[in-house]
């Protein structure tokens, strides 16, 4: 039983306008695009810049119409709800954005970010203002910070500490499902550890699936069960994490995992052509 | 004599809260046909030494507290503007992050690569194949022949087509060797690269790389790469530096420090990386030398 | 609730994070003596302006009093800036008169603010039809000489400060409305506010809550700036001889009757002259001082 199910969705943008009536050819961003995650997995999307992951994402969340095709979101089809239905929806389906410096608003305290969630699904989710600030803090904790922060401004916080509190704004409306939207690309790699093990935990301790996407193949599958790779729209391979990883199929997946560049000396392909004497 | 020798920097910034001191005592050298890979977390400072090579941080805010910076033998720290300005483009060359910003968008990359041809030219005609004292149309007609063959050394195809290009028309990649480009135009002995693939996908960032490794060999240059990429280290440089607030905690051959680490940050900084084998929960953060936690 | 909270009170709201992001503020501005020039002299002028009645040597000739026995005399001990040819002390009504022309300048961009952000935050957050019909309407607005519409709008009107005022917040408001509905467009794409949206937030929140708090900065710089300008259109409309009748002192007017007695009496142009030259300075100082604090980008 699939948890999200995304079935031969399509999305094509509209080309520029030519002429009173005509249009160019328009764009096909997502390509009879198929998935499906199970409750409780951890699903990863590895593609570079272009490759339509990003348009996937909104058309999940629905800040994109399809252009064919449907998603089931534990047997709702999204596109299909409601106004009111869809706003109701959203609170059990979050986002954690990629950039942690653009994703927060400048001007509010760490306190009213991640209340909102809570402020707009007040209809649902019934809290007085105290209570609300108590299960801030409890969030605050959860992810690892520090009470003394709940007053603060964004700007007061390093790279991986906002990352941290958009993932506490993430949880506070109590989703079962986040996408995880390139969580740690833009943080350094000690602080990327800190909180791909913070999403791990907080996996465990919530019960929550995963939609992760990302273009490093490592954290991928570190943090994955399965993987689909997309390339120009296009799923062109996909499969559980070891299959994918260590027998590849696709000739873009070879590329893809070729290009990483591993931390090992002794496997950069620049050094193997060259025998200068460097200790051994 | 070596080609960069970064003796004992001291750097300190006026803000708000006062001076701070932001690099503790720098020492680095650097000999032609070595990649220096600077790596270090946001903040230790690796890009205000990159930037302190080629002089670019204004004064005030910045202030230089001690050391050295020796440009086969010339200080830079006591050379004036113009005499940087000399040094700049020509024997120096930069290559920076985003390839977005840093090139003019009004401006065909073109002119843009013609312009710091021809800046390079001046200094030096012979960087354009010309004698002292040659025509400004003969040094305009080289620039322009010495764009095109930049392009195509970048491995640009089309380059004389390319040449009329506006940035927007250029993909991230492409914008990114235009950059390189422009850096290699004056014929440069030392390159300082800040975090040159860190804005571009992986396949790219593999081409880029396999670039520079080539550049670097057939020109024998020396080049500072300053990246919090591990990977890339690993992948072309010859020696490494591990910086962390403002020091130097290790430095050797690449080999030596990243198989055999001897300082513990470095050992926690590659523990950090998720490798094609660790398993869930073992991959650990900066645990006890966590800078989120030290603030 | 979890244990968890039960162990961990609740900090108090700290207000010394705001208290600081001020000197920060204050720091970035100072770095500027240009604009703490210009900060200083708008403040003079506003304390002044609002203490004038009661500091001026002479009130009563603001009040229409004239003295003719003493018209004209070069500026001195006794009249610092001479008189006029009623014998009244040009000094007492050019610091008068600023409070006409400081008051109308700021609520002519108050409302202009209010009007433009009202249009333009509808227009750029919707877009569609609404935009068009919208900003079709400023444009048209835009494209009639600002000065000329607002004669024409005063003359209809007739005379009277509230009237001026009108007159030319009709002919200032689209600039603010295209500045809104600008700023409202990309921060529309901002991630903060898609985020928003992705938690169930209805338009009012978003609109209300994270864009417009968020273009604040780029109005007060523009609002700054604007000011000096507002203070030289309120001259102009008194100059010219809509707006503020005499006996009510107003820097234009002030020149407009100097205007005659030139260059002989050149003290009682002089006077009304550098105060408007002196405050629009002031602002337009103040402004890009400001800027360099809020949008330090712009800066480079």
């Amino acid at each position: 039983m699939s948890f999200l199910r995304i079935e031969n969705v399509s999305k094509v943008f509209p080309g520029a306008r030519q002429g009173l009536f005509g249009r160019a050819e328009g764009f096909r961003a997502l390509d009879d695009v198929s998935l499906s995650i199970p409750r409780g997995a951890s699903f990863g999307l590895v593609g570079e810049s272009g490759s339509g992951k990003t348009t996937l994402t909104r058309c999940i969340l629905r800040l994109e119409t399809l252009s064919a095709g449907k998603i089931w979101f534990d047997g709702t089809d999204l596109h299909q709800l409601p106004p009111q239905a869809m706003r109701r929806l959203r609170s059990r389906l979050q986002i954690v954005f990629q950039d942690p410096y653009a994703s927060l608003d400048p001007r509010m305290t760490i306190h009213d970010i991640i209340a909102e969630p809570m402020v707009i699904h007040a209809d649902t989710m019934p809290l007085s203002a105290r209570q609300r600030t108590e299960r801030v803090l409890e969030l605050l904790l959860q992810v690892g910070l520090r009470s003394e922060h709940l007053f603060r401004y964004p700007h007061e916080f390093s790279g991986g500490q906002r990352q941290r509190i958009g993932i506490a704004r993430a949880l506070a409306a109590k989703p079962e499902f986040l996408i995880l939207d390139e969580p740690t690309s833009a943080l350094d790699v000690s602080v990327q550890a800190d909180v791909l093990n913070l999403l791990h935990r907080l996996q465990d301790e919530l019960g929550l699936t995963y939609f992760f996407i990302s273009h490093d193949l490592g954290v991928v599958r570190y943090v994955c069960d399965d993987v689909a790779v997309i390339w120009r729209g296009k799923l062109v391979e996909q499969g559980p994490v070891e299959r994918i990883f260590d027998s590849p199929q696709n000739d873009y997946t070879r590329m893809l995992l070729d290009a990483m560049p591993d931390p090992d000396p002794d496997l950069s392909p620049f050094r193997r052509a060259q025998t200068t004497g460097e200790i051994a | 004599m070596a080609l960069l020798d970064i003796e004992n920097l001291g750097l300190a910034m006026t803000s708000f809260e006062g001076e701070t001191q932001i690099l503790h005592g720098i020492d680095l050298t650097i000999e032609r046909g070595e990649i220096w890979g600077m790596v270090g977390e946001t903040g230790s400072g690796k890009s205000l030494t990159g930037l302190s090579v080629s002089r670019l941080i204004p004064s005030p805010p910045g202030r230089y507290t001690s050391g050295a910076i020796r440009f086969e033998g010339q200080d830079l720290l006591q050379a004036d503007e113009p005499a940087m300005r000399r040094l700049r483009g020509r024997r120096i060359g930069m290559i920076f992050q985003d390839p977005t910003t840093n090139l003019n968008p009004a401006f065909r990359v073109g002119t843009q690569l013609v312009d710091v041809a021809l800046h390079a030219g001046r200094a030096d005609p012979s960087v354009l194949g010309l004698a002292p004292g040659a025509s400004a149309r003969a040094l305009k007609a080289a620039a322009k022949a010495r764009a095109v063959e930049m392009l195509d050394h970048v491995g640009i195809t089309n380059p004389a087509e390319r040449i009329r290009s506006y940035p927007h028309e250029l993909s991230g990649g492409m914008k990114q060797r235009v950059l390189i480009a422009m850096a290699m135009i004056g014929k440069p002995d030392l390159l300082i690269a800040d975090e040159p693939t860190t804005a571009l996908d992986v396949s790219v960032q593999a081409q880029i790389l396999r670039l520079m490794h080539a550049l670097v060999h057939e020109r024998d240059i020396g080049v500072l790469l300053i990246t919090h990429n591990l990977g890339v280290v690993a992948q072309i440089c010859t020696h490494v530096a591990v910086m962390f607030r403002g020091r130097i905690l290790e430095k050797g051959p690449v080999r030596a420090v990243l198989k055999h680490p001897s300082h513990a940050y470095t050992k926690a900084l590659l523990d950090a990386v998720p490798r094609a084998h660790t398993k869930r929960g073992e991959l650990r953060g900066l645990g006890g030398i966590d800078m989120e936690a030290a603030e | 609730m979890s244990d968890l909270t039960q162990t961990t009170a609740v900090p108090k709201r700290d207000r010394s994070a705001r208290a600081e992001n001020w000197a920060r503020a204050f720091y970035r501005f100072r770095q500027s003596w240009l604009s703490l020039i210009g900060l200083a002299i708008v403040v003079t002028l506003i304390v002044l302006a609002v203490i004038a009645p009661w500091i001026v040597p002479h009130p009563d000739h603001v009040a229409g009093t004239t003295n003719t026995g003493f018209r004209f005399q070069p500026p001195s001990a006794a009249a610092w800036f001479g008189t006029n040819e009623l014998g009244q002390d040009v000094f007492s009504l050019v610091l008068v008169g600023a409070r006409v022309s400081l008051f109308s300048a700021m609520v002519v961009i108050a409302l202009a603010i209010v009007i433009g952000t009202l249009v333009g935050a509808i227009a750029g957050y919707f877009g569609g039809w609404i935009d068009e019909i919208l900003m079709r309407f400023t444009d048209l607005l835009l494209t009639i000489p600002s000065l000329i519409l607002a004669m024409a709008v005063a003359a209809a009107l007739g005379t009277g400060v509230w009237n001026m005022i009108i007159a030319i917040t009709v002919t200032w408001w689209p600039a603010y409305a295209r500045l809104v509905r600008g700023e409202v467009l990309v921060k529309k794409q901002e991630q903060f506010v898609v985020a928003s949206v992705a938690l169930g937030a209805g338009w009012p929140r978003i609109l209300g809550l994270h864009i417009l708090p968020n273009i604040v900065s780029p109005l007060v710089v523009k609002a700054s700036l604007d000011m000096g300008f507002a203070i030289l259109t309120v001259a102009s409309l008194g100059f010219v001889g809509i707006g503020v009748k005499p006996p009510t002192p107003e820097w234009g007017t002030l020149l407009s009757g100097a205007r005659a007695y030139m260059p002989d009496y050149w003290w009682t142009a002089v006077a009304p002259g550098t105060a408007i030259f002196l405050a629009v300075l002031a602002f337009n100082l103040l402004g890009d001082g400001l800027r360099d604090v809020l949008d330090p980008k712009a800066r480079r």
